[in-house]
């Protein structure tokens, strides 16, 4: 059970704060404007949090461009929208000189090629309901999320958007819950970030002699003989932290423990 | 009726069916080797049509030993472990998985413990362990032994506390208020519940019932050492929505959850994910996300005060870091009254019997108090969270509180902290002193200012103004609180100054003096008059071990002796022609207005609660369990919103009914009385009518556990059928029907219970009436001394308890000659008691190392008063006696600790009466002073270390101020809001 409030509410209460500038190119009017600064939810995505963003940049841009999908972009790189802001930041910025996060924004070219098309809020949420039910399959054979309700669903997605730490736990928790008489997950789900994209793997919470598996085991299954570091909500967990616990309290809000490798 | 028995074949050849029961749709057996089995394909639906739908298609073997299974109605599933003996309930059982998930044992508390005649009561007792059923009687697990009709009776308590709470909601609100209703617990203003308060119905001092105050359960000890394994358990009767169950359905939250608290990985985690962000640098920064600021409404109504109730748009809207409370007219558009959250100093149930109430405290307002009346429990319980929340962050009340914390709880069973860190924190400082500042500008003289600091050695007072052209004489006192003097029934008033500084232009000097009990002492003039008219002055008064030094402009110009002790200075008053600027005070030791304390709520339902230096707290229900505090918070209505370390808890009481009856010639003894005579069906003095259908729950967390009982436990003794014989009512009752017993009474008692939950801990099944705890030593890791009285009134100590231990190791009896009602210890060498007849007892050849002591030494009660509560600590011993009077042990000293005489203090008109209310408008506090409404005696002290506090039967509480070595018994009291407090504990307070 993921019980422990304590550790659960610091993991929501997690925010980035990021400094948005519109593309010089972009800019048609003959001042530039001013950066927007925002407190983020690192749990949130971006297209949940970026509607202020957009609302301030649109007048200064051409009036044909103003319909189009704003995107983001950080070092050269369109920043992918369908992973939590926190793995992002995790994967992007290495060290806490550069705060606040600097993000550039385009209303033009969005570059299809690269990050997906997305067209509006449902799209995150279709991707984020996606998520969560994959997670589900790999914890309770997707028993739990397939019998919830319409409004359950409804409130998970509405607790995340609207940063509802009480909404989104209280159906949250039955996800979290170990089902009939098993004490673990069956599966943890995670996904282990790494040059560019992500390795899952079936991964048991204990092992054969049923002992509990911790964030160790799962690094000499996922990458046997390297010795790296794991780092996600923009710390390094100690690698005794057993899996089944990390899995409760440390998942993102789709229920995956997005670990960032370190080298 | 069916047409013929058609068989269905067995799990197995050789396994025999011990028990069936049968849901609707389906069918749970038990083999003899204690298997469990489910019947699949049975379809009750179809049952009529189909024989197969109605016997099914074959057995699936199911995981757990079981001793006995059944089903309710719903086709939910309970059953009683084979080997562990404790009520499992199935989890997960539904209409589209009817063989549910897993066993979850019952982790409810005992509800009933009573000795009664219903012996089947006393097995109530749930997940006790197995191994001591040797030790038990054999008819506490054969239910053969019982017959059927107390069966069904003791299953009460499981079956309808297990109903679900949307059900009982429904048919809660659907009732007809009936005005008559009254309830077992006492409420405020509630002139019905009062009577049948179970304490009030014991303390009620006549002559008959004095016998048994609290010790009418003498055996009731014995009982409860046995532990109750249960053998049995019948579900048919209810239906159990487990979308809903009722909250102590779920585990205990102890387990492998509590271990992980304290792993290295965990708290690095923690403190990782703490530090992730320097915080402060992006404070103003916009949130993404804005959930900072709210508005919460609903309809409600309101009573201002004493008022009635009106209608009402309560709002509540909170703006990122403050908050305001709006209550508007019905339409919504216009406002009624407006105040800032910052105003609420506590709020709390008041609910009565279908009327679910909350009081909200604003002490500086005028009405001091709100009551608002909600549609629903529910609704209720909404608005405390909301309340809880954002009270609680203005007044930094979150967390754990400080192991200083003075502990309360209210007549309903609710539980309150003040934690006088957080006062600390929020005071002005100035280098090592504690500053309170008035700005006096603008007020007329004359003025009063009441000042809550103690006027110890180290304390200045500064007063800045302006004296008039036309000023002849001006006054500036400081009072102490007045001498009462009862004398035919009324009060006389005798006043007291400390030090009156009284310029007087026409004679050209300053003449000072003091007031004892109305007279005026010796003046002194010397000196030169140092203020002009029409000038601005600075007035400073310092106080020194032996004397007021008193310096104007910052040049001294005169020294007093104190005539008065300077600690009793309770008020200052200015009067004559002068315009008074700034007043400022400034006192090395914290300065403490009970009127503005923060009360924060924590979950739980208890009767007494004491703490102690180090921060171990106990708790005692009003079913006499005792409750160790687990240095969690929340529980109860805040649910899971901002909880830690909580757990299930419950509580019971139960209602009282005498059927009274008269005896005639003609037909013996009927319940037809004489005209005159009391109700046939009434409280215990007869004054008040109460019928047993009347009765009705206090709230949705209430349900019955118990039908109406003769109830066979009566001081004074009863006859087979309850009765008990007196020759008139009023009178002395006995069990035997005398030639001359013309009436007869029986007690009826019914059981209700509360379920909830809070930051407790049962303490094991040994039922207590009072505790008391104190640290042997100063350090963090002392020994705590715990004295203790069982509910038969048996003295016992408490070993190993500490802070790491709160609940500590075991009991160790006490011999006492008779048994004791209210016992006190501390400092861990000082223990008194009182007794049985109102005497009190102390403690001698206490030891570090021989903690109970050797013997009791009796202490005379003081005259014309019983003892009924005592509190003792090295500030002072403290008794309250059976009149609701105080009494002070006096010339205590270190070698004669039990002192040579009791001081009486009677509650003084201050506390009591409605005329103080009369100059209150005319003296200004710096807040407006609310008296103590409904006082006539006190209910319970607690002594402290620097601190005494009490409270009223009116539900006040006082702190007592003055209290010097010279005067023990201190000069008045200050006024805290009128809580509704039953009793509290400031033993922890330093």
């Amino acid at each position: 059970m993921a019980n422990d409030r304590e550790v659960l509410r610091e993991v929501w209460e997690g925010k980035l704060p990021i400094s948005f500038h519109l593309d010089s190119d972009e800019v048609v009017e003959l001042q530039q404007p001013d950066p927007f600064y925002l407190m983020v939810p690192r749990l949130s995505y971006f297209p949940l949090v970026t509607d202020k963003v957009r609302k301030h940049f649109l007048r200064y841009v051409t009036n044909d461009k103003q319909d189009r999908e704003m995107w983001l972009e950080y070092d050269g790189q369109p920043i992918k929208w369908h992973y939590p802001i926190g793995v992002l930041f995790d994967l992007l910025i290495t060290s806490d000189d550069q705060l606040p996060w600097n993000i550039t924004v385009h209303f033009d070219k969005f570059p299809e090629n690269q990050i997906y098309k997305f067209n509006n809020k449902e799209t995150v949420e279709s991707y984020f309901m996606a998520c969560l039910k994959e997670a589900d399959v790999l914890k309770h054979r997707g028993q739990i999320a397939s019998n919830m309700q319409k409004k359950d669903h409804n409130q998970l997605w509405l607790g995340l958007q609207n940063d509802k730490f009480e909404q989104f736990w209280a159906v949250n928790r039955k996800l979290m819950e170990v089902s009939s008489e098993q004490e673990y997950f069956k599966y943890i789900p995670f996904r282990c970030y790494i040059d560019d994209g992500y390795r899952q793997k079936l991964i048991k919470p204990v092992s054969e002699d049923g002992h509990r598996k911790t964030l160790q085991d799962l690094i000499n299954e996922m990458f046997p003989g390297k010795d790296i570091s794991i780092k996600t909500h923009g710390m390094i967990p100690p690698l005794e932290t057993p899996l089944q616990w990390m899995s409760e309290h440390l998942s993102y809000p789709d229920n995956f423990l997005h670990l960032c490798v370190q080298m | 009726m069916g047409d013929s028995w058609v068989e269905v074949r067995g799990p197995g050849d050789n396994l025999k069916i011990s028990q069936l029961s049968v849901g609707i749709c389906a069918v749970w057996a038990v083999t003899q080797d204690k298997q469990v089995w489910f019947r699949k394909g049975v379809k009750g639906e179809g049952a009529g049509m189909s024989e197969e739908l109605a016997a099914g298609c074959g057995w699936v073997e199911m995981v757990g030993r079981m001793a006995e299974i059944s089903v309710t109605a719903n086709d939910q599933v309970f059953a009683v472990g084979a080997d562990d003996r404790l009520v499992y309930y199935r989890s997960g059982v539904g209409n589209s998985d009817l063989t549910g998930k897993r066993w979850k044992a019952l982790h409810a508390p005992s509800q009933v413990s009573r000795a009664s005649s219903n012996a089947s009561l006393n097995r109530d007792k749930l997940h006790r362990s197995f191994n001591a059923l040797q030790s038990r009687p054999s008819s506490m697990c054969e239910p053969s032994t019982i017959s059927e009709w107390e069966e069904q009776s003791h299953s009460a308590p499981t079956a309808p506390t297990s109903l679900p709470v949307g059900d009982l909601t429904s048919k809660f609100e659907t009732q007809p208020k009936n005005p008559k209703a009254w309830s077992p617990v006492h409420s405020v203003g509630s002139i019905v519940g009062t009577e049948v308060h179970p304490e009030v119905d014991e303390s009620v001092w006549s002559d008959g019932s004095r016998e048994s105050c609290i010790f009418a359960e003498d055996e009731e000890l014995g009982w409860a050492e046995y532990e109750a394994p249960w053998s049995w358990v019948e579900a048919g009767a209810c239906t159990v929505d487990p979308n809903q169950l009722p909250h102590w359905f779920a585990e205990a939250g102890g387990g492998a959850g509590q271990t992980e608290m304290g792993e290295p990985w965990r708290l690095r985690i923690l403190q990782e994910l703490k530090l992730r962000l320097p915080t402060e640098k992006y404070n103003s920064w916009q949130l993404a996300v804005d959930t900072t600021s709210w508005v919460h409404s609903g309809e409600a109504r309101v009573s201002w005060g004493s008022g009635t109730f009106v209608d009402c748009v309560l709002q509540l809207e909170w703006v990122q870091i403050t908050g305001t409370l709006t209550v508007l007219n019905p339409d919504g558009a216009s406002t009624m009254n407006l105040f800032s959250l910052n105003d609420i100093t506590c709020v709390e149930c008041c609910s009565e019997p279908g009327s679910p109430r909350l009081v909200v405290h604003v002490p500086r307002h005028s009405p001091a108090l709100l009551r608002f009346q909600f549609t629903s429990d529910a609704q209720l319980e909404e608005w405390q969270a909301h309340f809880a929340t954002t009270c609680g962050k203005l007044h930094d009340a979150s967390g754990k509180p400080s192991e200083e914390s003075v502990w309360a709880v209210t007549n309903l069973g609710d539980v309150f902290i003040w934690d006088p860190t957080q006062l600390e924190t929020n005071q002005l400082r100035e280098n090592d002193y504690y500053v309170q500042k008035f700005d006096l500008s603008g007020k007329e003289s004359p003025i009063k200012v009441a000042l809550h600091g103690t006027f110890t050695a180290g304390t200045t007072l500064t007063l800045t103004g302006c004296i008039g052209d036309d000023a002849d004489r001006i006054g500036i006192n400081l009072d102490a609180h007045s001498t009462y003097k009862l004398r035919h029934k009324a009060h006389s008033e005798y006043e007291n100054t400390c030090l009156h500084f009284n310029p007087r232009f026409g004679d050209d000097c300053v003449v000072r003096n003091s007031m004892i009990d109305g007279k005026w002492g010796k003046e002194e003039t010397e000196g030169e008059m140092p203020l002009k008219k029409g000038h601005e002055f600075a007035l400073r008064i310092e106080t020194t071990e032996d004397a007021f030094l008193i310096y104007v402009d910052d040049k001294i110009f005169a020294n007093y002796r104190h005539r008065l002790p300077p600690s009793s200075v309770s008020m200052l008053s200015i009067w004559g022609r002068m315009q008074p600027f700034k007043l400022v005070i400034k006192s090395p030791e914290i300065i403490l207005d009970p009127l503005n304390l923060y009360w924060r709520q924590v979950g739980g339902h208890l009767r007494r609660v004491e703490s102690c230096r180090v921060g171990v707290t106990w708790g005692i229900g009003y079913d006499k369990t005792a409750w160790v505090y687990t240095g969690g918070w929340g529980g109860g209505f805040l649910g899971a919103l901002d909880s830690h370390n909580v757990h299930p808890m419950t509580d019971s009481q139960d209602y009282r009914v005498y059927e009274n009856q008269r005896w005639n010639p003609v037909t013996g003894y009927t319940s037809a009385g004489l005209p005159t005579d009391r109700y046939m069906w009434s409280d215990a003095t007869g004054k008040q009518k109460r019928t047993r259908d009347q009765v009705k729950l206090l709230s949705v967390k209430w349900q019955w556990v118990s039908d109406w009982m003769v109830d066979f436990h009566v001081p004074g003794g009863v006859d087979r059928d309850g009765w008990q014989y007196a020759v008139d009512f009023p009178g002395t009752y006995h069990a035997h029907k005398n030639f001359t017993d013309y009436v007869r009474r029986r007690r009826w008692y019914r059981r209700c219970a509360v379920a909830t939950t809070g930051p407790w801990q049962e303490l094991g099944h040994t039922k207590l009436l009072d505790v008391s705890l104190e640290p042997v030593r100063d350090d963090v890791d002392t020994i705590v001394s715990v004295w203790a009285l069982a509910s038969g009134g048996q003295t016992m100590v408490r070993t190993g308890v500490t802070r790491s231990n709160p609940t500590g190791t075991g009991w160790e009896h006490v011999s006492s000659d008779q048994p004791l009602g209210s016992i006190s210890c501390a400092p861990y060498n000082l223990v008194w008691a009182t007794g049985k007849k109102g005497c009190a007892y102390w403690r001698i050849g206490i030891t570090e190392n021989k903690l109970e002591g050797e013997r009791w030494v009796t202490v005379e009660p003081p005259s014309g008063g019983q003892l009924k509560q005592i509190s003792v600590n090295s500030f002072g011993v403290w008794a309250v006696d059976h009149l609701g009077r105080l009494h002070v042990r006096r010339e205590v000293t270190t070698t004669f600790p039990e002192g040579t005489y009791w001081q009486t203090i009677t509650p003084d008109p201050l506390v009591l009466s409605e005329w103080y209310k009369s100059i209150k408008s005319s003296c200004f506090r710096g807040e407006i002073l609310d008296s103590a409404p409904g006082t006539t005696g006190f209910k319970h002290v607690s002594v402290g270390r620097q601190e005494v506090w009490a409270t009223t039967d009116g539900g006040a509480v006082l702190r007592r101020t003055g209290i010097c070595p010279s005067n023990p018994g201190g000069s008045g009291w200050f006024i805290g809001i009128p809580g509704n407090w039953q009793q509290l504990s400031v033993r922890a307070f330093n």
